[in-house]
């Protein structure tokens, strides 16, 4: 099962959100938004809560999971 | 303005550097009395160390405005600060030299200076093609460079000091009974440069409450990093160990101990910054 998301569509479907804005509106490093959408880090259950917040979505339509194939 | 002076000040150290070989062949005990023309010589270079020393604080100002998180940037910066501190053994050294060179053969304390004056002179020359380049209003350092250069800052000092330890342990440069002595000054000059950027660090966040220094992701990576660096620690404290047990003299215990500090904390660090993917984002600000 591989953790995919919407972050990058998402930013650029609020008015070409920088990664920048995005981590200053949820209080984190641009670092962290990067590691984010390139699936490199998996955030914590508050973190993409806040995510959702600032998209006004859930947390559903951000992450979603999908079978990798072997 | 700041243009014509790192050219000037780079080009008087270039005087300095050939005055040094001018004294180096006339300070001889031959030379009872000091010349005229080695009096100049001497004025010019503590008045170009005075002029040397200034432009280094204009120097690390320019390293620390410039930070992007690339790993250049901070050698530079860790360059800045070591060259400044050298400085002072620099002025110790000529001293030095001048009392001593009636008396004893100097050629070594030369070499030193020699050596030391190379990194000045390189990081003068880089420091005068980053005055030349900079812009003249530079964006504000995010926190996330900040830590990445905090990480990056205390790698080149383990780097530098793991180096000069080893080098120092293949070829002893002092009698043994110095050598304790002579690796604390190893460490303390090569951490200076982190030590400075720590301070740097520090004051920068000092604004922010503590529990906002680190988002979760970083720690997370210091997490990792520390997990890391104990694990490939764990080699060095057995054979440490193992050489106490069966008593074995390898090396002394203090030589154990700088070993381990300059290796769990360079892998910490490494680790960490290896972890933050920073050189993959092709984005930076």
């Amino acid at each position: 099962m591989e953790l995919k998301n919407r972050i990058r569509e998402l930013r650029f479907k609020h008015n070409e959100m920088s990664q920048q804005e995005l981590a200053d509106l949820i209080g984190v490093s641009r670092m962290t938004i990067y590691s984010m959408e390139k699936g490199k880090y998996i955030p914590s259950t508050v973190l993409a809560i806040k995510l959702a917040r600032v998209f006004n979505t859930t947390v559903e339509d951000i992450f979603s999971l999908s079978e990798v194939e072997e | 303005m700041k243009r014509i002076l790192s050219m000037v000040v780079t080009f008087i150290y270039i005087l300095t550097i050939i005055a040094f070989v001018v004294m180096q062949t006339k300070l001889t005990p031959e030379m009872k009395t000091l010349t005229p023309f080695i009096e100049s010589l001497s004025i010019f270079i503590v008045i170009s160390y005075a002029a040397v020393g200034i432009y280094h604080i204009f120097l690390l100002s320019i390293a620390l405005k410039g930070l992007t998180g690339r790993l250049v940037d901070s050698l530079f910066l860790a360059g800045v600060i070591f060259s400044g501190i050298t400085l002072l053994s620099d002025a110790v050294q000529l001293s030095e030299i001048g009392k001593e060179y009636l008396y004893f053969n100097v050629s070594e304390q030369w070499y030193f200076l020699y050596g030391f004056a190379l990194v000045h002179l390189i990081v003068m020359l880089v420091g005068s093609i980053k005055a030349w380049k900079e812009k003249d209003v530079l964006p504000d350092i995010k926190p996330d460079i900040l830590f990445i250069s905090l990480n990056q800052m205390i790698l080149i000092s383990c780097s530098v000091g793991l180096a000069w330890v080893i080098a120092s342990i293949v070829k002893m440069p002092v009698p043994e009974k110095y050598m304790p002595t002579f690796f604390v000054l190893i460490i303390g000059l090569s951490f200076a440069p982190a030590v400075v950027f720590i301070v740097h660090w520090f004051w920068k966040m000092k604004k922010i409450k503590v529990s906002m220094w680190f988002d979760e992701k970083q720690i997370s990576d210091i997490a990792s990093g520390a997990l890391t660096a104990f694990l490939i620690a764990l080699p060095i404290y057995l054979a440490a160990f193992a050489e106490e047990a069966l008593a074995i003299n390898i090396f002394p215990s203090y030589i154990w101990i700088m070993l381990l500090f300059l290796i769990q904390l360079g892998i910490f660090s490494g680790t960490v910054m290896f972890k933050t993917h920073f050189q993959d984002d092709q984005s930076l600000a």
